[in-house]
């Protein structure tokens, strides 16, 4: 086999592996599809996801995907655990002896109330 | 999602690129982890701006290669002396196994490449190459760091652009993976074909 033969069926292969993941991941997410030349424009997280919440999360991760202040969350919901934000709402709630199901609900309408109160900028805008 | 992938992801989140490079590590390793969710999940995490991508991947790149050639030299250093000694001389001198060895070394490229995408398939490989002392390590690692390169970037960039829809469809980028590893070892097949003629 000559190289170029090789050359040109190597070719082909990258070409079917990039069809496969680009259609697999249009089909998977049509609506939020962005290609690589928009890779450091992150999507900042809204109301509209706050069923993504899971009790794994930790409050870091909360304040910065859905754009909170550092302490927010903490006033918000009268935290006084010394790690916070770098500990998990299962951790947190396992410390206190609280019901997971209820927390994560009053973490869904804290975000919901910081959000009435500063609504992020429209798309349009 | 089973609360043992829910405690890795916590710790992905609380120690980040290093709780990435230990699962990558030990996964690629044979250590039963979820490192391809853990992966994704990651890349998700960068798509919303708390992880940077490009450190994603090439922590994942650096943790997978290297457990791909630990894997290698412990078993080419120690392997068959290990594996006598904790009883399993009648494997390595079975008939299968003289089978399974050969079809590596026949079949060196496309199966130190195609097994990257097929989880605990491709330690196993590692094991078995370096017991062979006829697949050299220019060559393992040749094979390897592609396969892994198109591995680490499949899934990274899926997870990436799904962001936060990631958690419904980690099986179906599994499943995905699974048919970009079948249209590689056609390319072989086809390749092995237009040798011969």
């Amino acid at each position: 086999m000559t190289l170029l033969t090789k050359r040109i069926l190597f070719t082909f292969i990258v070409i079917i592996f990039l069809f496969i993941t680009v259609s697999f991941v249009k089909k998977q997410k049509n609506e939020r599809f962005s290609f690589p030349s928009k890779i450091d424009r992150h999507r900042s997280l809204n109301t509209q996801d706050l069923s993504y919440i899971s009790a794994w999360m930790t409050f870091d991760y909360l304040n910065k995907v859905f754009n909170l202040p550092f302490s927010y969350l903490k006033d918000s919901l009268f935290i006084q655990d010394q790690k916070y934000p770098f500990i998990t709402i299962k951790q947190y709630v396992k410390r206190n002896n609280l019901d997971v199901d209820i927390f994560v609900e009053k973490i869904k309408d804290s975000i919901r109330k910081f959000e009435k109160a500063s609504p992020p900028p429209s798309i349009h805008e | 999602m089973s609360s043992f992938i829910s405690f890795v992801l916590s710790y992905l989140l609380l120690y980040k690129y290093v709780a990435l490079f230990i699962v990558s590590y030990l996964a690629a390793l044979l250590i039963p982890l979820p490192s391809n969710t853990s992966l994704i999940a990651a890349s998700a995490f960068a798509s919303q701006g708390y992880l940077s991508i490009y450190i994603v991947i090439i922590v994942a790149l650096i943790a997978n290669i290297s457990a791909d050639i630990t894997g290698f030299f412990l078993a080419r250093k120690y392997g068959k002396r290990v594996l006598l000694k904790i009883g399993f001389k009648k494997i390595l001198e079975s008939k299968y196994y003289s089978r399974v060895e050969s079809f590596i070394i026949n079949h060196s490229e496309i199966s130190i490449f195609v097994t990257r995408f097929f989880g605990g398939v491709g330690p196993l490989v590692n094991i078995l190459s370096g017991l062979s002392k006829e697949i050299s390590f220019k060559k393992f690692l040749l094979y390897g760091i592609s396969g892994e390169l198109v591995y680490v970037l499949s899934l990274s960039l899926s997870g990436y652009f799904l962001g936060n829809a990631w958690e419904g469809s980690t099986l179906n980028i599994q499943g995905t993976l699974s048919v970009i590893g079948i249209f590689v070892i056609l390319f072989f097949i086809v390749r092995k074909f237009l040798e011969k003629r």
